[in-house]
């Protein structure tokens, strides 16, 4: 709203400023100009003028008021290199054109407001002279989505065919933008494989394949398992008949685990730069003949 | 102890005129770019004999520079290798036989227990008097290898950067004693020495070889470094080794003796999958009462790995594929089983090394035993009972095809006697040398080693048996420490008479019996049983049959204990088994009523409730156990009724008989059958591998009721209770697969499940919904493992659902009906995202291409193989090759398509890696495009040829591929001559000694002769043909700079042996022969050894015994010839070419006849 009336405005100064300018140029004597000279002339008044008012407005800051004087409109003029002293004399002059009187803007009241719903009263309890309350819509949530169903079934669904879209899709692209094989000879296009290629080291990919989908730290819960299990499968190991329950005596990668760790601390240092293959190369004596 | 020490020294009485006290190898230039070694050796000798003249060592492929002794005299040395061609004098000769026959004389005849070698060096006159005065010789050769073939294996990817950037690596590999393929020395397991080693790598590089690293120091140019390791332990050659990379090193944190070493890249993982293996070693210190022999030990990890694991002195050379993280399950327990064993041969096989290879079964038995102690503790009881059972199980099947597998052929009793007449005749390759046998036989020798080996810890009990291991452990350890007293090293080696001897004399108990029925013996025992419960005298009467008439089968006499669980408990009962058919009258303990209910006692103490209605209502009997404790080699076969075999899947606590009646049950498909089988894959007390087993058989009994019963929602009911999700059980459960009995019954109840099929025997389509849902569903997120077993395993199961195609006019896209489709589309995703996102060894592409094979087979797919040969290329990683092999040998074999067979072919002779090549071979020899005496397109004459020379002369360095050609072509062609081929010019033999005329064997339309295995050969078997014109030999004579060293020279015959024994005696008389022209000069030499050594050898081997009839057939040509005066060419007389293998039973008057001959010959190879 306000920047529409202040367009509004500035355009209304606008065209005072160029009628002005129109005047100026016939009483210099030009009959006739155009509109882009008249224009461009509009322009530098108008920066002639705001920096004039920047200027007084600066000068009357500086001697400490809020309202620039005439003094300082006069002081920020002569600063800007003109003679004010001719103004009065311009003034009196009786050729001068006389621009007519602009129309003035009527003000807009402002519009009322869209009231939507009912406005809830105030309560008993509450001064009349508080405000009211807003609209509802302002602060009532109203859900504009469907409610999404979190039963385990369908989130299982969900998230396995988001999966195999996504996997389809990535597949796909890459067989049909890169080398491809395929299982049809002469009829390439359903069912395209990525083609193979021979890498120089293939056992670096195989052993240590991204771990992309394995959960970071290693359960504790099947350590006491395994206990029981031992014991239940020392117990009848002896005798050559076992206990069926011993299962599979896992291999349980914590186990060994956890003891390295505590070796490890165990050991020092030391120990390992015994190792011969630890030990710094030693330099030739410059003499060794073989 | 005395009798015991006596007997070792004596078993250590060298068979060569010399003793090796120490070594020294040193190799200065180690260029990976022209992938070779040069460097030198130095021998201590201690002459034996003081007329030794000629030293015989053992190099291969090694390029011979030069030879000093003591450093001050140059000697004169012949370097000739029989084995380059196995049959090099015969151009038409195309049977196994003869192969065979060569094959073992040319391995003999450099055999260092036999006093051969293929390197002769003669002593100069000069340096005699040191022989003479038995003063310490010094021989140091200086050799080079260049792009070895065998022996030594480079590993170079392709890439930018200098070698260690690009993971270059070489160690050495090779079947038994192979060091002779890298350095010249003494390669036998019966002359151990000290060790000098130095190696000079790059200093990007480390070397890891035997013993204590004592040095590591720059060369002056600070470019290389050079490692000093020292083995104070008398060590055999064959257990040195070298591994050379830029290794990353990874000190045992518990045991700082122990570095682990594994490619750049792969620490992490090597810190986890080696982390256990000090347990190993506080587990042997304990039950050997032993510490580690060596001061240290080392594992290096390395790429192309010849074997999973070979062990050498202080080290080992293990696969890199071993390695694993954390996440991985199924990996763990065979690389775990790798190191172990690779760890338990530190001390019988590197320690404690064989005296002979036929003591040779001791150490493999006795480090395999040791490794299943640990691994039994590790994976417990039911883990080692399930293998040894499955050991037992293979070692039935392969001695009842190809025939037994004689552990020590040698009768241990009178040790030193003469050779008996055993001959195997059933074999196709000479078992005399570990160089000769085929693959599969070696394999199953080390089980069976293993085995007898349990047997005899049931025989003496397991305290005795360690005790036993201790003794010959400490006594090694005190012989290791006599520095000067070469002759107390013989303690070192093992034997089977001393150990033999140990064993009695710590158990006090005779094993002579059992020695004599499982070692000196092959074969096993089998007994079909069967029984009749006699309700008066409430008697069970067992029969037990035998039938020893059939291949690989012998009689069994002695104790057979029989077990017997009746309703009041569980009950032993022994047999003496005598005769063919033994009857044993049972009394039971137990009246049949079953009035009153109560719980039945089981074998082991626990009482159960059952349900009796089953049973026979006058029968106590409920199951009835052959050999329950496995203590035979043995193969039951007992026949009970299905309910019995029932109760006992069902109560007996043994996993052995829970398995046997797995088996037993599959023949009984009955209703009964399908509840106690679900029971079992239910209960998750019973031992996973029973649960998948029986998971299988489920599918495999639903499928013979499929009429009335839908088995496959049996299953998928079964599978939904254990891992469907709670709130709905038709969608799985998230992926945890934290309890591992439950991890892998879910690998394999979808397998199972895609075994079932409908009344039009495809495979129910709920069924291939369900395992479609379950790839969907697999949800591995939350998971503490890694999955790829189990996507690969869903696959799989895929791939069994798969059926013949209806119609298979053509196949496109169009044609392929839903199911396949749906199949199609899972797979090529899979493979698809294995590319992106690689799993673990790609065990998914590894079942994607399997599926894509079944598709292509049962007419889904066109059959097309360049999908598969795109992937067996070089550069993938090994799983994926395999797997694209055995696919394309199956194209091979279902369609005769030549190009691939020749593509296969080409890559079994050249692919860059050797255990690629034997791979190859072996899955061409488990599923060969034709067997014998079928016909087919593929076998044609240039084959015949092909696989004649790979095997002759163009894998002379990998013994393991020549003897998987030789498997090859006894497959494809049988022993004798391949029919396909033309007959050889002279169809006619005359038998001379028997004094008539044979049609030759190919002649005579009669096929019956050869080729059946077990046949015994009869002395019609396809024989020389004497006039067939001899190749002109193609000898290869040396420039005087020496270039090739290898004369492909193996045999004399006798136009070329006159002019050897001139060059000799002019060299010994008038000028020192120079190193470089020696080779010009001397061609070959003659058969190394001499003819009296050659006699013994030939008449000691069980195969060539054999062979008398022929041979003496062939002994007599030269002399048929000569009477008749024949003009011509002078005819190589087989006599000499082949050393007279002659019985020695046969009067000495034909040798006679080539006396003449021998008299020159012996007398430069004088040696006794």
């Amino acid at each position: 709203m306000t920047s529409t009336s202040n367009s509004k405005r500035a355009a209304a100064h606008r065209r005072v400023l160029s009628v002005a300018v129109a005047a100026l140029c016939r009483e210099a004597g030009f009959d006739s100009s155009t509109e882009s000279c008249i224009e461009t002339l509009t322009e530098i008044l108008q920066s002639y003028i705001s920096e004039c008012g920047r200027s007084a407005k600066s000068f009357s800051e500086l001697t400490g008021r809020t309202t620039p004087m005439i003094t300082d409109v006069a002081m920020a003029v002569s600063q800007m290199g003109s003679d004010i002293s001719g103004l009065r004399e311009y003034q009196r002059k009786l050729s001068r054109v006389k621009i007519p009187k602009q129309e003035s803007m009527y003000p807009t009241g402002t519009p009322a407001t869209l009231e939507t719903g009912q406005r809830r009263k105030h309560s008993s309890y509450v001064p009349d002279y508080l405000p009211l309350f807003p609209d509802p819509h302002t602060y009532i949530k109203t859900a504009t989505f469907k409610k999404p169903e979190n039963n385990y079934k369908v989130i299982r669904t969900n998230a396995a065919t988001q999966q195999r879209s996504v996997e389809r899709a990535l597949t796909h692209f890459i067989a049909k933008t890169t080398d491809s094989q395929t299982l049809f000879p002469g009829d390439s296009n359903l069912f395209p494989l990525i083609a193979c290629t021979p890498a120089t080291k293939p056992y670096l990919d195989a052993l240590m394949p991204p771990d992309h989908d394995i959960a970071k730290d290693p359960p504790d819960e099947g350590q006491d398992e395994q206990d029981t299990q031992q014991t239940n499968s020392d117990a009848g190991g002896s005798s050559g008949m076992q206990q069926n329950d011993s299962d599979v005596k896992a291999v349980d990668p914590n186990s060994t685990e956890d003891t390295t760790e505590k070796s490890k601390r165990k050991s020092d240092v030391a120990d390992i730069s015994n190792n011969p293959f630890m030990m710094k190369v030693r330099k030739p004596k410059l003499k060794k003949k073989r | 102890m005395n009798r015991n020490s006596k007997k070792a020294e004596k078993s250590s009485v060298s068979p060569r005129p010399f003793k090796l006290s120490h070594q020294i190898v040193c190799l200065t230039g180690l260029n990976f770019a022209k992938r070779s070694i040069v460097g030198f050796v130095e021998l201590h000798l201690l002459p034996l004999k003081s007329d030794l003249k000629r030293i015989r060592l053992n190099s291969k492929q090694c390029r011979v520079y030069r030879v000093t002794i003591n450093d001050i005299w140059e000697a004169s040395f012949i370097y000739s290798d029989p084995t380059l061609a196995i049959c090099q004098n015969d151009t038409k000769q195309r049977n196994l036989h003869f192969f065979s026959d060569s094959h073992q004389v040319a391995v003999g005849s450099v055999d260092p227990d036999q006093a051969n070698g293929e390197l002769v060096v003669r002593i100069p006159d000069d340096a005699l008097f040191i022989v003479r005065d038995q003063r310490m010789l010094r021989v140091s050769i200086e050799f080079s290898v260049e792009r070895p073939q065998g022996g030594l294996h480079f590993v170079i990817p392709d890439g930018e950067g200098s070698f260690a950037k690009r993971g270059a690596h070489m160690f050495t590999c090779g079947v038994e004693n192979a060091s002779r393929l890298w350095f010249p020395c003494v390669d036998t397991y019966s002359e151990p020495c000290t060790w000098k080693l130095e190696f000079t790598v790059d200093k990007s590089m480390t070397a890891v070889s035997c013993g204590e690293l004592v040095d590591t120091v720059y060369t002056p140019d600070l470019k290389k470094k050079t490692f000093h390791y020292m083995l104070t332990v008398p060590t055999a050659a064959p257990n040195i080794s070298l591994a050379v990379g830029p290794f990353e090193i990874f000190v045992d944190p518990t045991m700082p003796e122990v570095t682990h070493f594994c490619l750049p890249g792969l620490k992490s993982i090597l810190m986890h999958s080696t982390a256990f293996l000090h347990e190993a070693f506080e587990f042997y210190e304990d039950t050997l009462a032993a510490t580690y022999p060596y001061s240290c030990y080392k594992q290096v990890f390395v790429d192309e790995a010849y074997e999973e694991y070979l062990s050498y002195a202080t080290m080992s050379i293990l696969s890199t594929n071993l390695l694993h993280s954390k996440h991985i399950i199924d990996q763990t327990f065979s690389s775990r089983r790798c190191m172990v064993n690779a760890l338990t041969e530190q001390y019988f096989g590197s320690y404690i090394s064989p005296n002979s290879w036929y003591d040779s079964w001791l150490t493999k038995g006795i480090s395999k035993y040791l490794c299943n102690i640990f691994l039994k503790k590790l994976f417990g009881t039911n883990e080692y009972r399930y293998h040894i059972h499955k050991d037992l199980k293979r070692i039935c099947e392969y001695e009842q095809t190809m025939g037994g597998i004689i552990l020590n052929p040698e009768p241990f009793l009178d040790h030193s006697s003469l050779q008996t007449e055993k001959k195997p005749s059933h074999l196709y390759f000479p078992t005399d040398n570990p160089h000769t046998i085929s693959y599969s036989y070696w394999k199953l020798f080390g089980i069976k080693a293993h085995y007898v080996m349990r047997l005899i810890e049931i025989r003496i009990g397991q305290e005795l048996l360690l005790k036993v291991f201790n003794k010959l452990l400490s006594l090694a350890t005190s012989a290791s420490q006599q520095k000067f007293m070469l002759h107390s090293w013989g303690n070192m080696l093992i034997s089977t008479s001393g150990f033999l001897k140990s064993l009695s004399s710590v158990s006090g108990k005779d094993l002579a019996t059992f020695v004599e029925q499982w070692v000196t013996q092959g074969g096993i025992a089998q007994f079909h049983g069967n029984f009749h419960f006699n309700r008066k005298r409430n008697v069970v009467e067992l029969e037990l049959r035998q039938d020893p008439s059939r291949p690989g089968i012998n009689k069994y006499v002695g104790p057979l204990k029989v077990t017997i669980q009746e309703l009041d408990g569980s009950f032993e009962h022994t047999l003496q088994v005598e005769e063919n058919i033994t009857k044993g009258e049972i009394t039971c303990h137990s009246k049949s009523r079953r009035h009153k209910k109560k719980k039945i006692p089981l074998m082991n103490g626990e009482e159960v409730d059952m349900d009796l209605n089953a049973m026979d209502a006058d029968s106590p009997v409920l199951w009835i156990r052959v050999d329950t404790a496995m203590t035979l080699v043995r193969h039951v076969f007992f026949e009970q009724p299905d309910f019995q075999w029932q109760y006992q899947l069902r109560y007996e606590r043994d996993v052995v008989a829970q398995i046997e009646a797995i088996d037993a049950l599959a023949e009984f498909p009955s209703m009964g059958t399908i509840s106690a089988l679900s029971d079992i894959i239910s209960d998750h007390k019973t031992f996973y591998r029973v649960r998948t087993k029986a998971a299988n058989c489920f599918a495999k009994v639903a499928n013979k009721l499929m009429t009335t019963f839908s088995g496959h929602s049996a299953l998928i009911t079964i599978f939904k209770k254990i891992y469907g999700s709670y709130s709905c059980p038709e969608i799985v459960r998230r992926n945890n697969f934290s309890n591992f009995p439950s991890y892998f019954l879910i690998k394999e109840l979808p397998k199972a499940m895609g075994l079932i099929r409908n009344t039009h025997s495809i495979c129910p389509r709920e069924c291939l919904n369900f395992l479609l849902d379950l790839i969907k569903y697999c949800d591995n997120t939350k998971n503490h493992y890694s999955d790829n077993y189990y996507r690969a395993a869903l696959i799989d199961a895929l791939t069994n659902t798969i059926t013949p195609a209806v119609s298979t006019v053509n196949t496109s896209v169009d044609n392929l009906i839903p199911e396949t489709k749906l199949i199609l589309e899972e797979v090529v995703r899979c493979l698809n995202l294995e590319k992106i996102l690689p799993s673990y060894q790609y065990t998914v592409t590894v079942s994607c291409l399997k599926a894509i094979r079944t598709l292509q087979k049962n007419g889904h797919l066109p059959s097309d193989s360049t999908l598969f040969q795109s992937y067996a290329q070089y550069g993938h990683f090994i799983t994926i090759r395999e797997v694209a092999m055995e696919s394309l040998v199956d194209i091979v074999k279902v369609e005769n398509n030549g190009d691939i067979f020749g593509w296969l072919l080409d890559l079994a002779e050249q692919d860059p890696v050797p255990y690629m090549r034997h791979k190859i071979l072996s899955l061409l020899i488990e599923n060969p495009p034709f067997k014998q005496r079928e016909s087919s397109p593929l076998s044609t004459d240039a084959l015949v040829e092909r696989l004649w020379t790979y095997m002759n002369c163009n894998s002379s360095h990998d013994c393991r591929l020549r003897c998987d050609v030789v498997d090859f072509f006894y497959k494809l062609y049988g022993i004798s001559r391949p029919t396909c081929l033309p007959m050889p010019e002279l169809g006619m033999v005359l038998n001379l000694k028997e004094k008539k005329t044979v049609l030759h064997s190919q002649v005579s339309p009669d096929n019956s002769v050869v080729e059946e295995p077990f046949q015994q050969e009869s002395s019609s078997v396809p024989e020389e043909v004497p006039e067939v014109p001899h190749e002109e030999r193609k000898r290869k004579l040396s420039s005087p700079l020496g270039t090739p060293v290898e004369t492909k020279m193996p045999r004399m015959s006798s136009d070329q042996e006159e002019p050897f024994v001139d060059v000799i005696t002019k060299s010994e008389d008038e000028r020192p022969p120079t190193p470089g022209e020696n080779l010009s000069d001397y061609g070959a030499p003659p058969t190394p050894g001499g003819d009296s050594i050659k006699e013994e050898s030939i008449s000691s081997s069980p195969v060539m015994g054999l062979l008398d009839d022929i041979e003496s057939s062939r002994d007599s040509f030269p002399g048929r010839l000569s009477g008749m005066g024949s003009a011509g060419p002078p005819d190589p007389t087989f006599s000499e070419s082949k050393p007279s293998p002659s019985d020695p039973n046969l009067p000495k008057k034909k040798k006679k006849n080539k006396k003449h001959k021998h008299k020159q010959k012996r007398e430069p190879s004088e040696m006794s």
